[in-house]
């Protein structure tokens, strides 16, 4: 059985009014990075990954290609605003 | 703390004239109309008299007969491209809904083609040579009918689309969806003792700038497209045209000169890309300017919204749950679609303290003129309809409104579920107010207004006076998208140039960041010549919308100005030689221990004498937060029981805008704002026939306010420091506009006793309610 790990996806604003149906809670092979993430599980477009936020703990994701930790808490946004 | 940083003080916080003034008030060449290019043609546009139609034959050639005419320009001429009008930044939240013309026509006053000419009368005279083919198609002019299964598709174009992963569904006239929610609301309806559940409805608005929307666009020496246009956008100008047109960024450069009034209209890059097709297509300068009539109808207006708002309040005032919903009105295109109805919510519902909140907004297309950025954004809208219900909640629980406020609303040190849910700043980061003035703006708008006598009065006879009062917030700028960004360098003399991409419509912006720059330069004001915007010569910034030049422009000024000064220490140092940390700086002169130089000192030897190099910087910043500036508005008015007319007697707003770096410009930001507002509260209305057609677009029937109208208007600034802000500033030009329109209905209701729910109050609205209240 090959190792996996926990993650909560939570999408805010713009994202959460578009894609409710993709607030979850995902059981994703280990080394899963948040670009996988993004992409395979939560279906994104590779374009728009550049505007997509990640907040884990608090704090922005820099690095969409590092592994995610077992049991991450993740909020997902896109920053809008415009007048 | 806030008086001692105050105090320090030398250059902000002090009414310095503009910048601009003395041009503008002796008449010199400043805006578009005052530039002229030899060999100019003039553009006129043809503009559908349909409200939905397909266009399916069009023949430009008698027009192309017509002696003077240049050019005639269809669908078939330009690349289909689509684009948003939006001038937002890349990539839009707008839908990618416009092309530069096209096939099908969406309402009346939509472009069908444009001709260019000699003179603008040829070019008139040409369009009505021009043969047009329609197939009339059904209309929808009701947002409700809109949304609707079977209702007239309005963009069925395959191009259609937006950029970003949004929800955009135009098979069904939507054109953006929002929804949050915070807690339970059902359970904080159930919690509570009284619950009010109304309807309101907001109408159109338009912005009314004294300058109409106009653009010349010509070609330079090296064959570079130069667009010198009235806009409050330059760089998002620059882009869009290079997309609608396919065409290099680096081939075009935008200029804006002084400008005559946006109001947010001029957010919009609606003429340019028109503009620069036409120029393309003729090799020649072209001019386009707008009509006041154009201007109405095929400018930009107000968003109006169909707004469902219930509350649920408990005894003691707290309020268990808001529940708002939203049905907006966008016209035919979508400009600012899904931020402005994010704005009805983000910059309302965080005002009070509530667990259960839910915000649910739908925009949709119709057949009528295309709406987008107005002052307020958004939040005008809703704050009509908040602002009527807690005055009515506030009767129901038996408190009165100004106390009820002060109990519930956001205070420094807290923060609002609502400013992550909508998307507005982080989520999950806390956006905390960290500067509030509102107790203080409630405490003095309502000692002016003399509060509690004229409340509490006994109204008999024919004119019925009464006073009403609505507490506000906004924002500052738009957290994690927008920059802002100055140049900053030193000349020979020891004056400064400040280079910004920061656009000053006529807000006075250019001397407020000039006062910034000066401030921290240490140098009156006077030595620092403002050069904005040319998007050639000028650094990136994303342009004057959502409140930020103050609190971003600024402090990107204040941070390149801190680089320069630190610059200019160093010279100064070498030249005493003393460590630059030893140094102090007052009125533009170095002290040291061992002697002093001036900055022109400084200047000279960093030129001519030794190590010379030019003193300069740049710098750019980014803002995490959008700190609400908060306001307090009073209304005193009179209402005639027999005519239905309702006169405004006083008008007061108390402002916290943080700093004011300049108070006579934020007094006139305030004013300015109220006006406005109070103009669309009372007189401002669009009249269209049940063909979609506007009949009133002139300022006989389409009235606003103008000095001869001004009722008694008093600003009253209430100083806070926020931290985050250019030597404590926040914003203050939108916030004002928001107050009339509850301000005033809770007044007239002091007055007669009748609530109103929808706008404007027009005399035969209001005697209708009158007569229907049984009112004599």
């Amino acid at each position: 059985m090959k190792p996996s790990i926990t993650v909560e996806c939570e999408l805010f604003g713009a994202l959460k009014s578009a894609f409710s149906g993709r607030n979850q809670k995902l059981r994703l092979p280990a080394k899963t990075t948040y670009q996988q993430l993004l992409t395979d599980h939560l279906h994104f477009s590779a374009q728009h990954l550049r505007y997509l936020v990640i907040i884990e703990n608090e704090t922005p994701v820099k690095n969409l290609h590092q592994p995610i930790p077992d049991g991450a808490k993740l909020k997902i946004l896109l920053p809008l605003g415009g007048g | 703390m806030m008086d001692e940083k105050i105090k320090k003080f030398q250059e902000v916080n002090v009414s310095k004239i503009k910048v601009d003034g003395p041009a503008l008030v002796s008449g010199q060449p400043s805006f578009v109309a005052d530039f002229f290019v030899p060999n100019m043609l003039w553009a006129k546009v043809l503009w559908s008299p349909y409200a939905h139609a397909r266009i399916k034959n069009i023949d430009p050639r008698p027009a192309l007969k017509i002696p003077g005419v240049k050019a005639v320009l269809t669908y078939k001429d330009v690349p289909r491209i689509p684009f948003t009008t939006a001038g937002q930044g890349y990539p839009e939240p707008s839908p990618y809904d416009s092309f530069i013309l096209d096939n099908k026509v969406r309402f009346v006053g939509d472009r069908v083609a444009a001709v260019v000419a000699e003179t603008e009368e040829i070019a008139e005279e040409a369009l009505k040579y021009i043969k047009v083919d329609y197939e009339i198609l059904p209309a929808v002019f009701d947002p409700r009918e809109a949304i609707k299964p079977g209702a007239p598709i309005i963009h069925d174009e395959k191009e259609a689309t937006t950029a970003l992963p949004l929800k955009y569904e135009p098979q069904r006239n939507l054109c953006a969806h929002v929804d949050m929610q915070v807690g339970d609301i059902e359970k904080g309806l159930k919690d509570a003792d009284f619950v009010l559940e109304r309807e309101y409805d907001i109408h159109y608005g338009n912005h009314a700038m004294i300058e109409p929307h106009i653009t010349t666009v010509y070609f330079d020496s090296n064959g570079r497209m130069v667009i010198v246009t009235s806009t409050q956008v330059p760089f998002h100008v620059r882009r869009i045209v290079a997309r609608a047109l396919n065409i290099a960024v680096q081939n075009i450069r935008v200029i804006k000169p002084r400008i005559g009034g946006g109001f947010g209209g001029k957010q919009e890059v609606l003429i340019e890309p028109l503009v620069a097709a036409l120029a393309w297509k003729v090799r020649q300068p072209v001019c386009l300017k707008y009509s006041r009539a154009e201007e109405f109808v095929s400018g930009r207006c107000r968003h109006p919204q169909l707004i469902k708002l219930r509350t649920g309040v408990k005894k003691d005032g707290t309020i268990t749950a808001i529940d708002m919903k939203i049905l907006m009105n966008n016209g035919a295109y979508g400009a600012h679609a899904l931020t402005i109805i994010c704005n009805s919510g983000s910059k309302v519902l965080p005002l009070v303290h509530s667990e259960n909140i839910s915000f649910w907004g739908d925009t949709v297309y119709t057949n009528l003129p295309v709406c987008g950025a107005y002052r307020g954004y958004g939040a005008t809208e809703a704050y009509f309809a908040f602002g009527v219900q807690m005055d009515e909640m506030a009767e129901k629980i038996g408190i009165d409104i100004v106390e009820w406020y002060k109990k519930i609303h956001i205070r420094e040190g807290e923060t609002s579920p609502v400013f992550a849910a909508l998307g507005e700043g982080r989520a999950g980061v806390e956006q905390k107010i960290t500067s509030c003035g509102l107790d203080k703006c409630l405490e003095l708008g309502a000692k002016e207004i003399n509060w509690s006598e004229k409340r509490n009065q006994k109204k008999t006879g024919r004119f019925r006076r009464g006073v009403g009062m609505v507490a506000l917030m906004q924002g500052s700028a738009i957290p994690e998208i927008d920059m802002g960004s100055a140049t900053i360098k030193m000349n020979e003399d020891g004056s400064f140039n400040l280079l910004i991409g920061a656009t000053d419509l006529g807000t006075g912006s250019d001397t407020i960041l000039a006062q910034i720059a000066a401030e921290t330069l240490g140098v009156p004001t006077e030595k620092i010549i403002v050069t904005s915007s040319d998007t050639d010569l000028t650094p990136f910034d994303v342009g004057a919308y959502a409140s930020s030049t103050t609190y971003l422009s600024g402090q990107a000024v204040l941070k390149t100005a801190q680089k320069v000064k630190q610059q200019i220490l160093n010279v100064a140092a070498e030249m005493l030689n003393e460590p630059a940390e030893n140094l102090t700086i007052e009125n533009g002169i170095i002290y040291g221990k061992s002697g002093k130089v001036t900055y022109q000192e400084v200047a000279l030897f960093s030129l001519y004498e030794k190590n010379q190099f030019q003193i300069v910087a740049s710098d750019s910043h980014i803002v995490h937060k959008s700190p609400p500036p908060f306001s307090a508005h009073f209304a005193e008015v009179e209402v005639d029981i027999l005519t239905g007319k309702v006169k405004v007697i006083k008008y007061v707003a108390a402002v916290d805008c943080g700093t004011a770096i300049n108070p006579r410009l934020a007094e006139g930001q305030n004013e300015g704002a109220v006006l406005n507002g109070i103009s669309y509260a009372l007189t401002e209305r669009y009249i269209f026939n049940e063909r979609g057609k506007m009949l009133n677009p002139n300022f006989d029937y389409y009235k606003i306010f103008s000095t001869a109208d001004l009722p008694e208007i008093k600003t009253i600034l209430v100083p806070t420091y926020e931290p985050t802000g250019p030597y404590g500033a926040k914003s203050i030009s939108e916030v004002g506009i928001n107050g009339p329109c509850p301000a005033i209905a809770n007044a007239i209701y002091n007055a007669i006793g009748v609530r109103l729910y929808q706008t404007p109050f027009i005399p035969d609205k209001v005697l209708e309610a009158i007569k229907k209240a049984g009112i004599k």
